[in-house]
């Protein structure tokens, strides 16, 4: 399994984006991203 | 399954949209529920499996509807959302299964030098810090297949959300107590003083840092609450049609704040929020915690109906007699339900009913949170429900 930096930011978001299975397609990065930021947004929030 | 769920659903509209019209000595009161964990312990099954599993935290709020018949809910048993952060190997959550007990570990994670940080950039420090002090498992070297894990997790409890609330306005007629117009929302001020600094070092910024307060609330609203605001200013105009509320939010940090303070550090900014709520025709049920009188009067300068304070020790007579323009919500205390008799706790919602309920504009529901067996007895809460749910003004 890969492992990947995380904690930097933004460097993880970009990775995080890139690699994850998001629902948006893989050259969509803004939308990639913003959604990534509203999933650890509510994670941070709880 | 009710066979007339959606006749019932319009007539739980109607006497929701009387009360917030504070339409005065309504035909029916509406009767709402406060209750979070006590419904699992009423169910009769552990806190730990109703809590992470959604089929069954379905079950056991339908269980809880079957048995008492409220007219709205303000939680579904999504309050606690242990399963995401149990992924993330957080302790934030504390199950107590003997001692019948949910606790939610408090924790400041922004440091006194680190103020000014938090306002350069809320995203780099929420990323680089806040997730690092409350996940042990957010660290570097993370596998892609335990972030997708996350993003799942964090999917189906959006997707059991969804479900139960459709379930229950379909299947049990009781409508959704929100549209949320734009998205939900937490003020800065909030999250300020219950995420970043705690009680502790909250009241010290507000007395020495208070710029730096300033900075970092705005901050936090420039980065998470603006674009919600946009959002809703370009929302159409008018009272949702399928839900008891356009907006909800939840007051604590006035709790440690004189009038100056809460002239100075809270009023402004929720100010924002409540003009758009005006302005639209919509209207916000805001829980006070603690004593909230601090905010009455600005209430009252809105628009009819536009607020309704949910009070927690506030007298509602009190507010209903003061607050002309406030629809008012609460007013059985989870004490007398958790150790008066059936008499004593039907003698109050009578007393509410006929006192209150009479003038209008007002939802009955609970003080407080029922999170413990002892803020209700079963056969308390039944008399009261069976109560009110028959009595009629004529």
């Amino acid at each position: 399994m890969e492992k990947i930096k995380v904690c930097d930011y933004p460097e993880g978001l970009h990775i995080l984006a890139k690699e994850m299975d998001l629902p948006f397609p893989a050259d969509d990065v803004k939308d990639r991203e913003n959604y990534l930021l509203g999933i650890i947004g509510f994670v941070a929030g709880l | 399954m009710l066979e007339n769920a959606d006749e019932l659903r319009a007539k739980r509209l109607k006497a929701f949209n009387d009360a917030i019209s504070l339409k005065e000595n309504p035909g029916k009161t509406p009767h709402v529920s406060f209750f979070v964990t006590w419904k699992i312990l009423d169910y009769g099954c552990k806190l730990s499996e109703a809590l992470m599993d959604y089929e069954l935290m379905k079950k056991v709020v339908k269980t809880f509807q079957e048995k008492y018949n409220f007219d709205g809910f303000v939680e579904y048993g999504n309050r606690n959302q242990c399963r995401v952060s149990e992924h993330m190997g957080s302790s934030l959550y504390k199950v107590d299964d003997e001692k019948e007990a949910l606790n939610y570990i408090d924790m400041a994670v922004c440091n006194d030098d680190e103020l000014a940080e938090y306002a350069k950039d809320p995203m780099k420090f929420t990323w680089e810090k806040i997730m690092t002090r409350k996940y042990p498992y957010w660290k570097d070297g993370v596998s892609v297949d335990f972030m997708n894990r996350l993003n799942r997790e964090v999917l189906d409890f959006g997707k059991f959300n969804g479900e139960i609330m459709g379930d229950m306005a379909k299947d049990y007629g009781v409508p959704n107590l929100w549209e949320f117009r734009g998205g939900m929302t937490t003020l800065g001020i909030e999250y300020v003083f219950q995420t970043l600094r705690g009680i502790k070092g909250f009241s010290i910024d507000m007395r020495r840092n208070k710029q730096l307060l300033h900075d970092v609330i705005q901050a936090y609203e420039e980065c998470n609450l603006y674009p919600i605001h946009e959002q809703m200013k370009a929302a159409p105009a008018g009272h949702s049609k399928t839900a008891v509320f356009d907006g909800d939010l939840t007051m604590l940090a006035h709790t440690v704040m004189n009038a100056k303070q809460f002239d100075e550090f809270y009023w402004p900014y929720l100010k924002k929020q409540l003009d758009i709520i005006e302005s639209h025709d919509w209207t916000i049920r805001i829980f006070t915690e603690g004593f909230g009188e601090i905010c009455w009067d600005h209430m009252n300068e809105y628009k009819p109906g536009t607020v309704c304070l949910h009070v927690e020790h506030d007298d509602v007579l009190d507010l209903r007699k003061k607050c002309s323009g406030v629809v008012v919500m609460g007013g059985m205390p989870n004490q007398l339900l958790g150790t008066g008799t059936k008499e004593e706790c039907i003698a109050k919602a009578k007393y509410l009913l006929d006192e209150v309920g009479s003038r209008g504009g007002f939802l009955l529901s609970q003080n407080m949170l029922g999170s413990y067996r002892n803020d209700a007895k079963a056969e308390n809460l039944k008399a009261v429900c069976d109560y009110v749910n028959a009595y009629e003004r004529v």
